[in-house]
């Protein structure tokens, strides 16, 4: 009984992980119909940046203030939506009229760079890391043998927030029904004096700042860090954005879902059953929900455009 | 009718059915290559070193697997990021032949690791290799056609996570296998279990290496001697060839062009779209299967699941898609160059990927077709250009390493951090330089190569069928005229139709 | 000064030139239609001045400033209003978020409101929906919609293109009452119709386009009763 309670709880923590990540994956394609390749990279530096911010205020040997956690998620934040938009804006909108392969091998192409610039040795460097632990790493709470970590609540608490903070931009505010607009058709929202660029700018810039979050998190909650072109990244991004796939791309709510159902089933296939195959009950998910739904549990089947 | 000045084998073509027909006019491609993969083997290869030997047979390899991807990303469109998915599965289906079938036949000894079965040039070792190759293939592309058919109802960027999860779903299965068995225990068991222990994360360590199948070599032990499977790997790449230019000039590869170009135009005309991208999804995991059977037998490879991970899958894609998607030729230079640039830039491997990815990403900009589009290396008109731009290339990368290299020497080591900072940032500049001189300098050299190669191939090639050339021309002039329709009539369509110059 | 100037414009798409040294003007105030059959170019030269598309030659001055080249959101925030071809709908917003994107631009929560209450009082039908997705109106519903987004932007200038488009005859007779009332309010608007016959009835002024040239301007009653005119666009042997 606790070892299904105890997975239920990792679950949802890896699946609030994921679901950070997702929404980046969502929101881009939503608004610029394709896939951006390179936000899983953005999660990695997300992670690294958030290191060397913690390392260069000194909180890696000594303890942290209150504020150590909100500081510097909100600069990794920060710096990871400027680092986002400068890619949309350096790679991507020269291609805004290109065939989609184009610019899914143009993502591809800044995955690569962002992975293997970061292992210079005067970037992020080859070295594994260990996180400074800016959020102290306790059990808050344990129930019946159940433990519930802080930096599951904080990550769990965090992902709701942001999540409504997203729900409400994207269908209470002007800003948000912009990025609708430009989703749907950008040609027609233009005439509506929208600036379709920077609405593609901010987009990028929140699923950037989201990405970040997630990889700060991710670095907390296991503790080191992986150079940055490591496999390790690579599958989290992959999953991350399976995740999203699976809830249906471009749907946020859908995002969230996808990464819960993938988070469950990978929790529960190693706990259950091999702990060695996790990888794989994630990637026959995928397979099967595309050949059943093709565009995801919640997305909305579109007719291909001619 | 029978006009006895035409050569025999094109008077039996006309008589023949199509596909007999095609056999035949290959007949002479076969020879040359035949002859060509033999002098590798028993002449370059000697002359060069071991080292060298092996990159040789890295290119073969390398050009293999990128020319059976550019069936079906550059004919199809189909974008496949799990090639190496589909070597792996080839690989290992061969090794399990080659190291579980040596066992059985009884030519490994219980003891004995990574041997040399071959039993001579042709001998019954090498047939078994050969045989071992095939059936990976083959494996290989009944992995295809589980592939291929999910195809037929994803496209673009659903297709390539599809296959990206297959590439990652064989990696975890083979993952998920026993160590491999040692000969005595591997002599009692059955096939079906020999299947289960393929070495898991660690790799399929023990595979036999095929190293001196050279008949006319010999060591003073009176042994053969020559180097790994170079024979058999530019048999391969003949082969590959001689299907990728028949594909490409053929009814079914203008399809498979159709399909790329305009999936629902395709269909309109009559073209079969899920047969043509079943077909080449499974004529490309065959090949890919073999070059995976190829690289599983190298001496000084493992096969392991983490070499043929995502990142080699990529590593075909960036090969393709930088030569232009399409060009059987443009793969092929790709595939040498890229494959050769590492091995030259050793010491200055760290910035190899970094620029490989900007590479991409500006070629996508620039030059979105790719460096040849779809035309082969000697369509192109404007040749010089390209040579140009490689020998300007070389000379601003010589100038930049020496420049680069002789500031590193003024600025003398120094505590500050500054300036230690500011070094490292010139030895990689320098280092840049060296690796776009050295890039540009095998450019040349490549491009030439190909050149020639490419006059023979031209002269070998059937005449009165469509060059590719002809076909791209066709194929763009269709698109412009489906542009007007969408521009004038149906604003509702995707914002491609832009190509008019708005923003 | 007329508000719209079109001087010498020309556009290609690829190797086909799609308008040839078009020029004419709108004046404030005034109603104008572009008649002419399919493939004229009269889409184009709508999408021409809101900048969708980039002509290759020629000027196009708005209120008196040139417009040429300038991305549409620009041209938009001028005071033109595009209710283009096929109604622009965003099929997945509300009525209502459409409508209020219209008034993206503007900033004045009372003006909105009141040219918002205008166009539903013009487009009662639109009002009954307003919380339904906008996918899922008629194409009549559509039109009004398009229309009467438009209108919210309270523009100096509306660009009508095919509003009869794929619609009942009875809807196109409300449709062309209402684009009358509308120009009697005093707003500016260049129409673009193949329904020459309801296009000439509401406009001052027409112009007729045959591929990519135009053959003839003048006011729209003496189009109405020209006899070439008639043969050919009015349906009248």
């Amino acid at each position: 009984m606790s070892k299904l309670l105890q997975t239920l709880v990792n679950s949802i923590a890896l699946g609030s992980l994921y679901a950070l990540t997702a929404l980046g994956y969502t929101l881009v394609y939503g608004v610029l119909r394709f896939i951006n390749f390179a936000h899983s990279d953005v999660f990695t530096v997300g992670a690294w940046v958030s290191f060397s911010i913690a390392t260069a205020f000194g909180w890696a040997s000594t303890g942290s203030p209150w504020f150590a956690m909100p500081l510097v998620l909100l600069l990794a934040m920060a710096l990871c939506a400027a680092l986002g938009i400068m890619i949309e804006r350096l790679a991507y909108r020269p291609l805004r009229k290109a065939p989609r392969l184009n610019v899914l091998i143009t993502a591809i192409g800044v995955s690569l760079f962002l992975q293997n610039v970061g292992q210079l040795q005067w970037v992020f460097g080859t070295q594994p890391q260990s996180m400074p632990p800016v959020l102290e790493d306790s059990s808050v709470a344990e129930l019946s043998g159940v433990h519930i970590r802080m930096v599951d609540l904080v990550v769990v608490s965090l992902t709701i927030v942001l999540l409504g903070l997203l729900e409400f931009l994207i269908y209470r505010t002007k800003l948000g029904r912009a990025m609708r607009a430009v989703s749907f058709d950008e040609k027609t929202a233009s005439l509506m004096g929208i600036n379709a660029n920077r609405i593609v700018s901010i987009t990028f810039g929140i699923g950037s700042a989201l990405a970040a979050a997630g990889g700060m998190f991710f670095a907390l909650k296991y503790g080191s860090i992986k150079q940055s072109a490591d496999a390790t990244w690579v599958l989290l991004g992959l999953k991350a954005f399976v995740a999203a796939v699976v809830g249906g791309i471009g749907n946020v709510r859908g995002a969230v879902v996808g990464a819960l159902l993938i988070a469950f089933v990978e929790m529960f296939g190693a706990a259950y059953f091999s702990p060695h195959m996790r990888d794989f009950y994630v990637f026959v998910i995928l397979i099967v929900v595309l050949l059943v739904r093709p565009s995801g549990l919640f997305g909305s089947s579109t007719v291909e455009k001619v | 009718m029978s006009d006895p000045t035409r050569p025999l084998a094109a008077r039996i073509a006309g008589l023949t059915p199509s596909v007999f027909g095609a056999v035949l006019r290959s007949v002479w491609p076969i020879v040359v290559g035949f002859i060509v993969a033999l002098l590798l083997q028993a002449a370059l290869a000697p002359m060069l070193g071991p080292f060298y030997a092996k990159l040789l047979l890295d290119i073969g390899i390398a050009i293999v697997l990128a020319v059976s991807l550019n069936i079906v990303n550059g004919f199809a469109g189909q974008f496949s990021l799990g090639h190496a998915g589909f070597m792996m599965v080839g690989g290992y289906a061969a090794a399990l032949i080659t190291y579980y079938g040596s066992i059985k036949l009884g030519w490994i000894e219980p003891g004995a690791y990574g041997v040399e079965v071959h039993g001579g040039f042709m001998g019954p070792g090498d047939l078994l290799f050969l045989f071992a190759c095939v059936f990976g293939g083959v494996v290989a592309a009944l992995a295809g056609l589980v592939v291929g058919l999910p195809s037929l109802r994803l496209r673009g960027d659903y297709l390539a996570i599809v296959t990206l999860g297959f590439g990652e779903i064989v990696r975890v299965l083979v993952q998920q296998s026993s160590d491999v068995l040692d000969p005595k225990a591997a002599a009692e068991v059955g096939w079906l279990t020999a299947s289960k222990h393929l070495g898991g994360p660690l790799g399929f360590t023990g595979t036999p290496t095929y190293v001196s199948p050279t008949p006319w070599l010999e060591d003073a032990a009176g042994n053969q001697t020559g180097h790994a499977g170079i024979f058999f790997t530019f048999i391969f790449v003949t082969l590959v060839l001689i299907v990728a230019f028949r594909l490409k000039i053929s009814t079914h590869g203008r399809a498979l062009l159709a399909v790329r170009e305009n999936e629902v135009a395709a269909e309109a005309v009559g073209v079969n779209t899920s047969r043509a991208k079943v077909v080449a999804f499974v004529t490309a995991a065959f090949f890919a299967g073999i070059g995976g059977a190829l690289f599983a037998h190298e001496v000084g490879t493992t096969l392991n699941p983490k070499e043929l991970g995502f990142q080699k899958s990529i590593d075909l894609v960036i090969m393709v898609v930088i030569a232009g998607m399409g060009s059987i030729s443009g793969v092929v230079y790709a595939a040498t160059m890229l494959t050769i640039l590492p091995e030259l830039l050793r010491d200055s491997a760290e910035y190899r990927m970094p620029i490989y990815a900007l590479a991409l990403i500006v070629v996508m900009i620039v030059r979105p077709q790719g460096l040849f589009g779809i035309q082969e290396i000697w369509e192109l008109r404007p040749r010089l250009r390209f040579l140009k731009g490689a020998v300007i290339g070389a000379a601003i990368g010589a100038a930049s390493w020496l420049l680069f290299g002789w500031v590193l020497k003024v600025i003398h080591d120094d505590a500050s951090k500054f300036l230690l900072a500011l070094r490292s940032f010139i030895s990689a500049l320098s280092a840049i330089g060296k690796l776009v001189l050295l890039g540009g300098l095998v450019a040349v050299a490549i491009f030439a190569v190909m050149m020639v190669a490419g006059a023979v191939f031209e002269k070998l090639r059937p005449k009165k069928l469509p060059t590719a050339t002809a076909i791209a021309r066709e194929a763009s002039s269709e698109r412009a005229g489906a542009d007007l329709a969408n521009a004038e009539d149906s604003p509702k369509a995707e914002a491609s139709d832009d190509k008019d110059g708005g923003r | 000064m007329a508000l719209l100037e079109v001087n010498g414009l020309h556009v290609h798409y690829g190797g086909i030139h799609a308008l040839k040294n078009l020029s004419f003007s709108v004046e404030q105030g005034q109603v104008v239609t572009l008649i002419g059959a399919n493939g004229a170019g009269k889409t184009t030269t709508l999408r021409a001045i809101s900048g969708l598309i980039r002509p290759s030659a020629g000027t196009v001055r708005f209120a008196g400033k040139p417009i040429t080249g300038l991305p549409a959101h620009e041209i938009v925030a001028l005071g033109l209003a595009h209710a283009p071809e096929g109604r622009g709908i965003f099929a997945n917003l509300t009525v209502d978020e459409n409508l209020e994107m219209g008034a993206y631009l503007r900033n004045d929560p009372e003006g909105i409101a009141k040219d918002r209450r205008r166009a539903l009082e013009l487009f009662p039908r639109i009002e009954e929906r307003l919380h339904q997705n906008a996918g899922t109106l008629s194409g009549g519903e559509q039109q009004m919609l398009a229309i009467a987004r438009a209108l919210v932007a309270k523009p100096k200038l509306l660009l009508l293109d095919e509003p009869s488009l794929g619609l009942a005859p009875q809807i196109v007779q409300l449709i062309f009452k209402i684009v009358k009332t509308i120009a009697a309010e005093g707003t500016t608007i260049l129409l673009v119709e193949q329904n020459a016959h309801q296009a000439l009835n509401v406009a001052h002024i027409g112009h007729v386009l045959e591929v990519g040239t135009l053959v003839t301007s003048a006011p729209a009653a003496e189009l109405a009763r020209d006899d070439k005119i008639r043969k050919a666009y009015l349906g009248v042997h």
